[in-house]
């Protein structure tokens, strides 16, 4: 596998990904692979260990077995900073920063991980009309936002680290029907714009499910099952446009 | 220096009498105060008797292994009292507490009696056992502070710093502010009171030094370097102590073992 991003060897691979409490498997040895290009959606009860998995994706979880790959090779801890800056978790708690909201879009840059990279407010601005939103809100303060708004800026911070790879745990549960599908529409753009780029869209609703993914995930007392037949597959392969399908019951 | 009154036995039993003051307010207000008063009171009495009593051995006796027996079970002690008083606890707090207020103070201790005060032989027990006692005093004082606002901060601001994780940022960037804010609290006590010593109050040795009969001048002097010796050591041992927990929360994958962290029991 080289930097040109060759199909070769999945972009991010788990390897026996195992946490126990004392009286269950949290996490039950799951093994899972994220191609570039992959569009999936896990789904499955509360409690079934779709967060702790996609926080075990990303190495915040401790005390987890397994391994992981990143691009092939097994992630050594002096990755895992550029390795979250390239394969970012969106928790469904989006935390967000005392200060303005384009102070928050920015606060990543303060890290090294990021430290090359310039932020274009004209970009925020556009993302944000898209999610109907004026460029004066970028000034607002972060603490008057409602949760919603939160996940959106949470959201659009993502975006624009350009990321390859996105999690996504539940990011548009707070949001209302509209948001939640121009946030969606943002998310498969960002995907489309570059076919390397892949993610994981964790979803409680069938509708959104069917909607996010061209695969289906499904997690259950903390098993995933990676070939699920019992959804209808998608008519196609292209990301979905019926804003019904995305918005419906949200929140 | 002998130009000072000793007190008799009698005069302790009218000052242990005054006692009496507090047990009766506690008693006409139903502050309910009045076993832990007792309690407070026979551990004064019984803790400071024994210590005069050591400290005369080891004053009498010079020896230096002595000095360095009884300035370790100082150090324990304060080491112990200063993790004791942090609210959320992780394994090894103590251990680290300890390490932190030994290492400051003793480095501190050996710096006045060396380079400042210089008295012959250093161990010499009139000088050593006071300063370190100031020092670690102090240090337990400022550690304590730091460390129960570092954990706190950390048991809180979960989100927050698992936020910052997940963008990218190392483990000492998600911790950093809270770290400074840990280490500015430790330092700001002596700060504040270095601004008003001598002011609003007199501190414990010169006042000590005044009744002794030692010229203001002379007391001023000690008061002076002995009141940097405990900023230094504070600012020292806050940051070992903090750093040493930033060590035990966050593990070389950047990782927060938030799951380490307990509120203690009381």
């Amino acid at each position: 596998m080289d930097a040109s991003g060759t199909d070769a060897v999945p972009v991010l691979q788990a390897l026996g990904l195992a946490k126990r409490s004392e009286s269950r498997w949290l996490l039950d040895h799951v093994d899972c692979s994220l191609w570039a290009g992959q569009r999936i959606s896990l789904s499955g009860p509360s409690g079934s260990g779709k967060t702790l998995l996609l926080r075990s994706l990303v190495l915040l979880e401790p005390d987890v077995e397994g391994t992981l790959f990143w691009h092939g090779r097994p992630l050594e801890p002096d990755q895992v900073p550029q390795f979250r800056s390239r394969v970012i978790y969106l928790p469904q708690k989006p935390f967000l920063a005392p200060g303005s909201v384009w102070e928050n879009l920015r606060l990543p840059l303060r890290f090294a991980a990021h430290r090359q990279r310039q932020l274009d407010r004209r970009r925020a601005e556009e993302l944000f009309e898209r999610l109907g939103r004026s460029p004066q809100w970028l000034d607002q303060d972060s603490s008057h936002l409602s949760g919603g708004e939160a996940q959106l800026v949470a959201l659009v911070r993502a975006l624009l680290l350009e990321p390859e790879v996105l999690l996504l745990d539940e990011p548009t549960a707070a949001m209302d029907p509209r948001s939640a599908r121009a946030a969606s529409e943002l998310v498969f753009g960002w995907q489309q714009q570059d076919p390397r780029r892949c993610y994981l869209w964790v979803t409680h609703q069938r509708s959104l499910a069917s909607a996010v993914g061209g695969e289906q995930w499904e997690m259950l007392s903390g098993r995933l099952n990676t070939q699920r037949s019992d959804y209808p597959a998608p008519a196609s392969s292209a990301p979905p446009s019926s804003p019904e399908q995305v918005s419906q019951g949200d929140g | 220096m002998d130009d000072y009154l000793r007190l008799p036995l009698s005069s302790l039993v009218i000052a242990t009498s005054l006692i009496a003051v507090n047990g009766a307010i506690s008693v006409a207000l139903r502050l309910q105060l009045e076993r832990r008063l007792f309690w407070a009171a026979l551990r004064t009495v019984v803790q400071l008797l024994l210590v005069g009593l050591v400290l005369q051995s080891v004053f009498r006796w010079q020896s230096p292994w002595l000095v360095l027996l009884w300035g370790t079970v100082m150090t324990a002690v304060a080491g112990l009292t200063a993790a004791g008083r942090v609210e959320y606890r992780y394994p090894r707090l103590a251990w680290d507490s300890l390490v932190a207020v030994g290492a400051s103070c003793w480095l501190m201790a050996l710096v006045a009696v060396t380079a400042v005060v210089r008295n012959r032989p250093w161990y010499d027990p009139q000088y050593f056992i006071p300063l370190l006692g100031m020092l670690l005093g102090n240090t337990l004082n400022g550690l304590a502070l730091g460390m129960d606002r570092f954990t706190h901060a950390l048991a809180a601001g979960r989100v927050q710093i698992e936020g910052r994780l997940a963008l990218g940022a190392t483990g000492y960037e998600a911790a950093q502010p809270h770290l400074v804010e840990a280490v500015r609290t430790g330092m700001l006590p002596i700060i504040n009171s270095m601004t008003v010593v001598g002011l609003v109050s007199l501190p414990g040795m010169m006042t000590g030094q005044l009744l002794a009969g030692v010229a203001p001048v002379e007391a001023v002097k000690y008061q002076i370097v002995i009141m940097f010796l405990i900023a230094a050591a504070t600012a020292l041992g806050t940051v070992l102590a903090v750093f040493a927990g930033y060590r035990r929360l966050f593990n070389p994958w950047s990782q927060f073992l938030f799951q380490r962290l307990h509120r203690r029991s009381t």
